[in-house]
């Protein structure tokens, strides 16, 4: 190290002598990041050809006039410039490109630049994610990026959403991409706890080469999540407070519910429920109209406080924030309360060789939700209640529990929903507390400049706590009950129950790493050897007591237990517990080639070992290639001077999926999959034990995913217009299927590694182009699009001559796609008898048709195209920006609207006013069957209530003012804006129901994502 | 640098070294393999009881009511079976012949290996083998009466013997086969040589004999009764049904023992009830007990039925309410018009609550409900009554009217717990209707009616089922109208499941599906 010095020393020296002869001086400095000095950055003064780079501890000595400016670059680094004054000194700090979000990419573990890279990467950055309004962060990212199908399941704040990269790509396995944060391979089961205003970068990789070094794990496509950090250099503190007001409300659905006075005609025309009991004269002057949907569903409040101190410094910096979320949903009761806490602190050494980081964040959410959504439970499920409500009962008329049971028991009962549902409103607890605690780690050293040694140590502990309490003597309690409707201090016995459930998950994560890069002259070679042991574990508890006292019960207390008696078992408590672990354990290596930077090269192994196989099957090896060309660097381009940046790149290889089964990382070991596994059973007959056998594949091993990609980067007119174009082609092999086997053998399926294989492949293209940047007018105008094409395909199916049935009216046939539409077209009503009309599998309209005259359809419910595309424009601190997002060729079953246009629920629920024009003798020429049509049935195996869900949708409005800097200047504050945004505004979709997003194949009394409106603030200081 | 690197490829080593083999061993507590789980007697008794809790599946009896003439929609219908079973509308992915293959063939799979598992099991001592013996007995009675359920279900004709039956399960069946299906004879044959099998080690056996919960010697003796009866097979099936009539012990209920059978099942020992499966209270699931296959609460008004007695059911019970029968179906809450036809609102007006499963003499506060450690009925399975119906059956093949008569007239002497003119038949047609209306009332809701009428339908003259017009038009359910299910309606045979199918895809399917 000194003798380097001293050759600095020498230099400096040399050019001092020359001081005098020209105005130009000796420029000298240290180029360095968060990491510690930069070796190799180039530094060159503007417009000339005087150039150097840094040496190995990131001193630069250059000559430079006064008024000169000196750019600095380095690859993965923001180019920095300065303009050279008086001094002779400038230390110059270069910013990670992550932050700018359009730079850097995620190859494998390492970070590359964009021009280097050989893979296929979307990516959104802070700006995107900071202040919506949306618990989960995923649902932010909806039509962000290309070829990422993100489909809300419900509207429950921070609920999960469905995630599927590049189509579906296994029938039976675990479909969740692997989830990274700060380089940690994470639970993908639950974002609520994460705070999406810490969150830095989401990047999406999806070919072989970007997931490869993931193999075990990166069937699915891998969601790397980075958290904001500070950064090295001069000491500084920011400070920076956001905060946001909103509401949530229901969005509107096209369904025509019909009126109190038109249901009580129809009833009475029917034949059934309280409009036969009235004349036509009661029933014109009958008042009561409730809308039901409007007593279930509300307008929520929310709001969000965020603050956050980012502290730089030479040797240590940190980011640290503290947030507050509360969502209440637009279902009455639902509702997330969120408090995060984040420090993320990095480190080096003086002289740079040592590095650490060390990321903890911490959230706690309190989740309100309600567990019986999407069941057609009369007595549970609030939306079925909202929905199906006879607008002619009015809610004053709820007394309390007994009031409702006997209600209940003198109306026809399924009538009384509405009431039994406004008990639960009052008499229902659930209530889910989730503590998550994440820390990251990572400690480098640089053992030579070429060699560095690296250790990432992360854990995550995820603590549940759920409380769920059906309070003693409310009417689920009394119907429920040994003695049903009869209230405890009535004589009856003590009712209701409560659950108390304790469930910890450990995620502990271990890397060791070496990384060796040099550089030959033009050429450029890296190597880089990890291990990897991944572990997840969970234990969980339950209890559940039943008969509570309700004179002394209290939720969560233990208040009110009732004891076993000996006459009777109706109190005894149940207790239950589990634990499950997991263990992967990998080595991977790979080898990066540049040449000039204009062509690379980068290929990898892994070889990984997993615990949900059999020992021999244990292990699998995967492998990716991928290069690129950087056309735009080669000579015969210079004429091209629009071109700034044009690069080709391909990637093949395989990737792993080991998740046999959906659920949990520990679904696919409980049971065991590869053996028969004889479980005793409690209880079984007459007291007995029984065996339970589950069936198992004894050959089970990896599936995995054979997958190559071509694309091309571009930047064009000073980088007026960027965007990339992906083809991909991935076929999944040795597929997780529930292979239907002969029921005979003593099971239904049977989960194998398959002959039959899914293929996706499709094209991916995102632009941006800024229509307007005129810097002089502070107005900028940009646009952006991405979509996303995707085939989907079924083949090697053996059974049942290469074709699975699922369910009724859906099958995957070889050559077809997964889970398409199977029915028979209906096709009106017939005039002569209002009987539905149907075409047969001959093409002949009929009024009988049997499961022989279903046929394909050509339809599923998994998009062709999907994307987003929008706009923001900035003028003068003003700004707007819009996200639309779009998917097509959706087809999904409108069981909402079937329901409602079902005649035999006349007298107990609610209809669609269509009902009342349906075909009567004196009414024949109508598209509505007769209400005691023979075949209404056979509606089960036709397309009749099968609709199209394609939309396009105003997901995202922000419009907001930046007040200009010279309006501050004299204050402490040094950034200040105000925004006002909406989520999910407006629908173009042909789906009548409330929410044309969802991931299933029916909807039935689903919970609506909402439409959100927010006021927020953003100050910085 | 070269002492960094030793450090690291030392810590590396430990980790690799110590963790491998180790740490990726599957961590499953208390899953046991075949080998180590299956071992004892006791362990095989384990399996059997496997066995029979998946035969307490309650969607036969359920299906059979709906879809016949015993039940109709409910005033709490919330729309079960209104555009299904009601309107006959059935086809291979339908719920209820998927329930009935699957259980039955599930029930196979662990049945066949308590069998397998007889010969292997080495005994602790003499006494341990008799009881191997006893629970492979038991093992073939019960195999026999699951292929006789998926013969009657599943086969077109029960009578003859090229008909296809479903697939023979005489042996472990692997996940990778996909056997077809074969004849009734091949059923019949193998239901005949496991129950000979069964009695001949019954006749011997020092184990404690099978209880009325176990499949014992009276059940599998009734089975072959009841086998030759589907197959047609009179003088055979008089024989076996004669036998146990003297010598089972077991004795027609008396009214009052009658409601215990299907109330509260406390009836005494050695009456009316030859094989029953048990259900006990920790068992009481609203998913899967007997009494809320037809009502979501208990059998009572408040109970929320979604299925209640057919009116014509209900007319002809009605008609002699000194019948037990009256009373053990129809429960006492119900509301009942005395102008049904003329209701304007029938469904709500016209109530008529089924409990012969967990039911109550007077109000509404039956044995049955659906909270947690309560009463939970057995399935009757077969009870003795069925031997005298049986009897009956063989004495009108016979041409034997007045013997026909008799049989039924015991029954009704024990249900009205007086004696009863005994009924005369004028001709063979009358008496094969006279049997099939008996068993209607008899086997009400226990899962008989649709197999009845079937092999019995044409022998009695009968045109379809008997359902109370009002219970379709009246319901507005046109498509109920019983002239659209004739008895030679291909939907006599219920459709090979397309669980099945899917694996299976050479599988005969039956006609018409």
């Amino acid at each position: 190290m000194r003798s380097k010095f001293k050759w600095i020393f020498t230099l400096l020296v040399a050019f001092t002598m020359q001081f005098s002869f020209a105005q130009e001086k000796t420029v000298t400095g240290v180029v360095s990041d968060e990491l510690g000095p930069i070796a190799g950055a180039n530094v060159v003064v503007e417009g000339t050809t005087r150039g150097t780079t840094t040496d190995f501890d990131g001193n630069y000595t250059i000559k430079a006039k006064q008024g000169e400016v000196l750019v600095i670059t380095y690859t993965g680094k923001k180019a920095a410039k300065i303009s050279v004054t008086a001094a002779s000194t400038y230390n110059v700090s270069l910013k990670d490109d992550v932050v700018e979000g359009k730079d850097v990419v995620i190859q494998g573990y390492r970070t590359v630049t964009k021009q280097s890279a050989v893979t296929s990467v979307a990516k959104v950055d802070s700006k995107t994610i900071e202040n919506r309004p949306n618990a989960n962060v995923m649902n932010t990212l909806q039509g962000q990026l290309a070829g990422v199908n993100i489909t809300a399941s419900t509207g429950q704040p921070g609920a999960k959403s469905s995630v599927i990269i590049r189509g579906i790509g296994s029938f039976s396995a675990n479909g969740d991409p692997l989830y990274v944060i700060d380089g940690f391979p994470s639970n993908s089961d639950n974002f609520r706890s994460i705070n999406p205003n810490d969150i830095e970068s989401v990047q999406v990789l999806k070919d072989a080469a970007a997931v490869s070094e993931y193999g075990s794990r990166g069937t699915n496509g891998v969601i790397v999540i980075k958290t904001k950090t500070g950064t090295f250099g001069e000491s500084k503190t920011t400070f920076r407070y956001s905060s946001q007001y909103g509401l949530t409300e229901l969005q509107t659905p096209k369904y025509n519910f019909i009126s109190a006075r038109g249901l009580l005609a129809l009833e009475k025309e029917y034949g059934t429920g309280l409009g036969v009991s009235l004349s036509d004269a009661d029933i014109a002057a009958y008042d009561v109209d409730t809308d039901w949907v409007d007593y279930f569903f509300r307008t929520g409040q929310s709001s969000s406080h965020n603050l956050s101190v980012e502290n730089n410094g030479k040797n240590i910096n940190s980011f640290t924030s503290v947030s507050y979320f509360d969502q209440e949903g637009t279902l009455k009761t639902t509702g997330l309360k969120r408090f995060t806490v984040r420090n993320n602190l990095n480190g080096k050494s003086n002289n740079g060789k040592f590095t650490y980081y060390m990321n903890i964040g911490v959230g706690f959410s309190k989740n309100n939700e309600d567990p019986s959504i999407g069941t057609t439970g009369v007595n549970r499920n609030y939306i079925l209640g909202a929905y199906l409500g006879a607008p002619y009962l009015d809610p004053n008329r709820y007394q309390g529990s007994t009031w409702t049971f006997d209600e209940y028991n003198n109306t026809p009962g399924l009538l009384a929903t509405p009431y039994m549902l406004m008990d639960k409103l009052f008499q229902y607890r659930n209530l889910v507390e989730e503590t998550r605690l994440n820390v990251a780690t990572q400690a480098a050293y640089k053992i030579t400049n070429d060699l560095t040694a690296r250790i990432r140590t992360s854990a995550e502990n995820l603590t549940t706590f759920r409380n769920q309490v059906e309070y003693p003597n409310s009417f689920n309690a009394l119907l429920f009950s040994n003695t049903p409707g009869v209230a405890s201090f009535d004589g009856g016995a003590f009712n209701g129950f409560e659950d108390i459930n304790n469930r910890r998950e450990f995620i502990f994560n271990n890397l060791y790493q070496l990384d060796y890069t040099k550089q030959f002259g033009n050429h450029k070679i890296g190597l880089n050897g990890s291990a990897e042991y991944n572990f997840q574990t969970f234990q969980a508890d339950n209890q559940r007591q039943r008969g509570l006292n309700p004179q002394t019960f209290v939720p969560n207390t233990g208040a009110g237990y009732i004891a076993d008696l000996g006459t009777n078992d109706w109190y005894v408590a149940q207790a239950s517990a589990g634990r499950s672990r997991v263990d992967y354990i990998s080595y991977f290596g790979s080898f990066d080639y540049d040449y000039k930077e204009k062509y690379g090269l980068v290929a990898s192994v892994r070889s990984d070992r997993t615990s949900y196989f059999a020992a021999d099957n244990q292990s699998e090896r995967f492998w990716s290639l991928g290069g690129r060309w950087n056309i735009d660097k080669e000579s015969f381009m210079d004429g091209a001077s629009f071109v700034d940046v044009l690069k080709l790149r391909g990637s093949i290889g395989t990737v792993g999926n080991a998740r046999i089964v959906d659920g949990t990382v520990y679904a696919p070991i409980v049971p065991v999959r590869y053996l028969d596994i004889y479980q005793p059973t409690n209880n079984t007959y007459n007291g007995g034990l029984g065996y339970g056998i589950n069936f198992g594949f004894p050959s089970l091993k990896w599936e995995y995913t054979k997958q190559w990609n071509a694309g091309i980067d571009f930047e064009l007119f000073k980088g007026r217009l960027r965007g990339t174009y992906d083809y991909y082609n991935r076929e999944t092999l040795d597929m997780y299927l529930g292979q239907p086997v002969t029921n005979t053998s003593g099971t239904g399926s049977l989960n194998v590694n398959s002959d039959a294989s899914l293929r996706n492949f499709g094209h991916e293209i995102q632009l941006a182009y800024d229509l307007i940047k005129n810097d002089a007018n502070e107005m900028k105008l940009t646009i952006r699009a991405n979509a996303a094409h995707n085939t989907n395909e079924v083949s090697g199916i053996v059974t049942n001559n290469g074709r699975i049935q699922h369910g009724t009216v859906n099958v995957s046939d070889n050559g077809g796609m997964y889970y398409e539409y199977y029915t028979i077209p209906y096709v009106g009503v017939n005039e002569a008898n209002g009987e539905l009309l149907f075409l047969d599998i001959n093409g002949n309209v009929t009024e009988t048709v049997t499961a022989a005259d279903q046929r394909k359809t050509g339809k599923s419910f998994q998009p062709k195209w999907q994307g987003g595309f929008g706009l923001d424009f900035d003028y003068k601190g003003f700004f707007a920006a819009t996200t639309f997002t779009f998917v097509t060729d959706v087809w999904r079953f409108d069981t909402d609207y079937e329901s409602l246009m079902d005649p035999t629920n006349l007298g107990q629920f609610t209809v669609a006013s269509e009902l009342a024009t349906a075909w009567t003798p004196t009414n024949t020429t109508t598209d509505v069957p007769s209400l005691s049509a023979a075949n209404l049935g056979s509606d089960d195996l036709s397309d009749r209530f099968l609709r199209d869900a394609s939309y396009v949708r105003l997901r995202n409005l922000q419009i907001g003012y930046k007040v200009p800097k010279r309006f501050l200047e004299k204050t402490f504050i040094t950034d200040l804006s105000f925004n006002l945004q909406g989520e999910n505004l407006v629908n173009f979709t042909k789906w009548k129901g409330y929410d044309p997003e969802s991931p299933r194949l029916e909807d039935l009394y689903q919970y609506p994502t909402p439409r959100i409106y927010t006021f927020g603030l953003d100050i910085k200081f | 640098m070269k002492k960094y690197l030793s450090y690291l490829l030392v810590a590396s080593t430990i980790f690799i070294v110590s963790c491998d083999e180790d740490l990726t061993e599957t961590f499953a507590p208390g899953q046991l393999t075949e080998e180590v789980a299956i071992v004892t007697s006791t362990d095989m008794q384990r399996l059997l009881n496997s066995g029979y809790n998946l035969l307490t599946d309650r969607t036969a009896p359920v299906f059979t009511s709906v879809f016949t003439d015993e039940a109709t929609k409910g005033f709490n219908n919330g729309g079960q079976g209104v555009s299904a079973e009601i309107v006959f509308n059935i086809f291979p992915s339908s719920a209820a012949p998927t329930a009935i293959w699957q259980s039955n063939y599930f029930a196979l799979a662990r049945i066949n290996r308590v069998i397998d598992r007889s010969n292997s099991i080495v005994a602790a001592s003499p006494a341990d083998q008799e009881f191997i013996n006893r629970l492979r007995a038991e093992a073939l009675i019960l195999r026999a009466y699951a292929h006789l359920n998926i013969l009657a279900y599943f086969s077109p004709d029960t009578k003859d013997n090229a008909a296809l039956a479903g697939i023979l399960a005489d042996r472990v069946i692997g996940a990778d086969e996909a056997p077809l299906r074969t004849t009734n004879q091949a059923f019949y044959t193998l239901i005949h040589s496991d129950l000979d099998t069964a009695l001949s080690i019954l006749a011997t056996n020092t184990a404690p004999a099978p209880a009325v919960f176990q499949a014992n010697r009276n059940f599998a003796k009734g089975l072959k009764a009841r086998a030759y009866a589907y197959k047609g097979d009179y003088p055979n099936a008089e024989i076996w049904a004669d036998d146990v009539i003297a010598t089972s012990g077991v004795s027609l209920a008396t009214p009052a023992q009658y409601r215990q059978v299907f109330w509260t099942d406390n009836e005494p020992a050695n009456v009316e009830v030859i094989f029953d499966l048990k259900r006990t209270a920790q068992q009481n699931a609203q998913g899967t007990n007997l009494h809320n296959g037809w009502c979501s609460i208990r059998p009572s008004v408040g109970g929320s039925p979604f299925y209640e007695v057919g009116r014509s059911l209900f007319n002809i019970l009605d008609a002699t309410p000194s019948d037990v029968r009256r009373g053990v179906i129809v429960a006492p809450s119900s509301i009942i018009s005395a102008d049904y036809q003329n209701e304007a609102d029938y469904l709500g007006s016209d109530r008529l609550v089924l409990h012969k499963h967990g039911g109550v003499a007077t109000g509404s506060a039956t044995a049955a409900t659906s909270a947690t450690n309560a009463f939970n009925n057995d399935h009757k399975i077969m009870r003795i009554s069925e031997m005298y119906l049986i009897k009956a059956e063989c004495r009108a093949a016979a041409n034997d009217f007045a013997g026909a008569a008799t049989a039924i007239d015991a029954i009704r002497d024990a249900r009205f717990g007086s004696d009863q003119a005994a009924p005369v038949y004028g001709n063979v047609t009358a008496a094969w209707k006279g049997v099939l209306d008996e068993r209607r009332l008899e086997l009400a809701f226990e899962g008989h009616r649709f197999i009845d009428i079937k092999r019995l339908g044409v022998l009695a003259g009968i045109t379809g089922l008997d359902r109370d017009p009002m219970d379709y038009n009246g319901l507005n359910i046109p498509g109920g109208d019983p002239v659209n299910l004739p008895l030679n309606s291909y939907k006599w045979a219920l459709p090979i499941p397309q669980s099945e199918i899917n694996a299976n895809g050479a599988i005969q399917q039956n006609a018409g599906y």
